[in-house]
């Protein structure tokens, strides 16, 4: 091999090497962009499940506090407390819309989304018995089994014997 | 023989230098475009966060009533609203400038300017006037825009001073006499006039602003007429916006207000389309309520004694009347007058069950 090959397949080599050096660097982009790829997934999962848990506690609050379900006297409201009569009402009401009235379904549907609330009284009584101490308000289950749970205890009040009792607003949130 | 040695090995470097800088360039091309997505993303991503915050911290205030606060938030706040009375649709929303994301508040009753843009916001929140409770209404605003009140007899009770007595704590409010032809522009970005219907005519009270002609000035001034009737705190309101192009008021449209948080709304959004479109927010939940408050009385009916009964069936021949609020039209206030009736009786029969009889109240 003369001095002239040797030279001409030094530069090759070089010249292969540079691809080989470029084509490493390029691989090594590629898979930390993956890999930066698959932690930005993760925090987009997070940001999601954070986002959801924060809209549940913020529905249960506006929950506890609306005029459909308040306890009231004379329009003076009352702490974290429903009022059966108006329970009763509600879930009546929601449930007849679902078939008759889109319009009315349509606006609790709208606020309430998949979703499905409960209230059931604790104590002094726990029957589970529909109207008496059990409620379903709504009830539009999602199409994943994904779901945040929240309980709040509620105050139960009676406006026709004037009586309270305790009870939990169980709230679930379908993804 | 050597010359072309030299320029073959010369050729062979520059070559290897050339694919290199190439490479780089490309790679540096990539982390450099990667770094100004990430930044521009980043961005949207705080204002949507603030946007977020602003929605958090808007509901939880709607779920808190006769509630005042003071919030810094620093962002340009664009609010949206409209009314479609072909669909009897609305669509409302907000969102900080630069932010990809936009808060609906369809059912929100929330009365604020077009835009907001400055340091720190005012939130103020009321009941609407029915006895029961309905809808919270959030009024919001800032120090950057201005309310000027016309008022020529200070010592009278009239409607343009109680409205001034409940604007939200740290406004920007001022009361002057006479006109408001000279009154001086005093940069901030909204000025709103607002005033009491006459006998001289709009014309003459709405007359050129001398100050606020500049082409710079376009929308910087609004103006609202205010005739209660024989109630003071019902009546109609008309809503003007200052073209500085032409130098004259112009006329928005016209609606109802019936109570004091109603007309407040309207002073603070100083705009018809949004006045318009939450108060249909405040008509249909006061429609929907009622029909739930129909419901209570039937049930109600079949549980207490007999002599309680005829209580609920009045309250459920008002509540009929105020089901149908939804569907007047809200250029005259005469279209209410029977919903106005219905409420005071229903507030004068719940007061009689809450002080003469043991019957349960109806709310």
């Amino acid at each position: 091999m003369n001095e002239r090959e040797m030279k001409r397949i030094k530069a090759q080599l070089q010249t292969t090497e540079t691809i080989f050096v470029i084509f490493l660097i390029l691989v090594i982009v590629v898979i930390g962009f993956v890999i930066y790829s698959k932690f930005h997934e993760g925090t987009i999962k997070e940001k999601q499940r954070e986002q959801r848990a924060r809209e549940v506690i913020e529905l249960a609050h506006r929950m506890s506090s609306w005029p459909e379900l308040e306890c009231s006297a004379s329009g003076a409201q009352q702490f974290v407390c429903l009022d059966r009569i108006k329970l009763n009402v509600l879930s009546d009401f929601i449930n007849k819309s679902r078939h008759t009235d889109s319009q009315a379904f349509n606006y609790y549907y709208d606020l309430l989304g998949d979703s499905q609330i409960i209230v059931k009284e604790v104590y002094p009584s726990n029957t589970q018995t529909y109207k008496k101490d059990y409620w379903r308000l709504y009830n539009n289950p999602g199409s994943t089994s994904h779901q945040n749970i929240i309980w709040v205890p509620v105050n139960l009040y009676n406006p026709l014997s004037r009586t309270y009792a305790f009870g939990v607003m169980e709230i679930t949130l379908y993804e | 023989m050597r010359i072309s040695r030299i320029s073959k090995k010369g050729f062979a470097m520059q070559f290897n230098w050339l694919f290199v800088l190439i490479a780089g360039v490309v790679i540096l091309g990539f982390f450099f475009s990667l770094i100004t997505e990430r930044t521009a993303k980043q961005d949207e991503e705080e204002k949507t966060k603030s946007t977020q915050e602003l929605e958090d911290l808007l509901r939880v205030s709607s779920a808190a009533d006769q509630t005042q606060k003071t919030v810094l938030f620093d962002q340009k706040i664009t609010f949206q609203s409209s009314y479609d009375a072909d669909t009897d649709t609305s669509y409302s929303a907000y969102s900080v400038e630069g932010s990809p994301y936009n808060a609906r508040y369809d059912y929100q009753a929330l009365f604020s300017p077009p835009v907001l843009d400055g340091q720190r916001l005012l939130i103020l929140n009321k009941d609407v006037n029915t006895g029961f409770r309905i809808i919270s209404l959030t009024y919001i605003t800032n120090q950057d825009v201005e309310y000027v009140f016309l008022i020529n007899d200070l010592e009278a009770q009239s409607l343009l001073s109680l409205i001034y007595n409940s604007m939200p704590g740290n406004t920007t409010k001022n009361i002057i006499s006479g006109s408001i032809t000279g009154y001086p522009d005093k940069n901030y970005d909204k000025t709103i006039f607002v005033m009491q219907e006459t006998d001289k005519g709009t014309s003459d009270v709405l007359g050129r602003l001398l100050n606020f002609n500049t082409g710079f000035n376009t929308d910087k001034a609004a103006a609202l007429i205010i005739s209660s009737g024989d109630s003071l705190t019902q009546g109609e309101i008309r809503f003007y916006e200052y073209d500085a192009l032409q130098e004259q008021f112009e006329y928005q449209g016209k609606s109802v207000f019936l109570d004091l948080p109603t007309v407040l709304g309207a002073v603070i959004s100083g705009n018809n389309k949004i006045y318009e479109c939450n108060l249909k927010k405040v008509f249909v939940r006061t429609s929907l309520l009622s029909r739930l408050y129909q419901e209570r009385m039937s049930m109600y009916a079949k549980q207490v004694p007999d002599t309680c009964k005829e209580y609920y069936e009045e309250a459920k021949e008002c509540m009929k009347k105020l089901e149908g609020i939804q569907e007047k039209p809200t250029d005259n206030i005469v279209n209410f007058k029977s919903a106005l009736i219905a409420i005071n009786n229903l507030k004068s029969l719940n007061n009689y069950l809450m002080t003469k009889t043991e019957c349960p109240l109806i709310y």
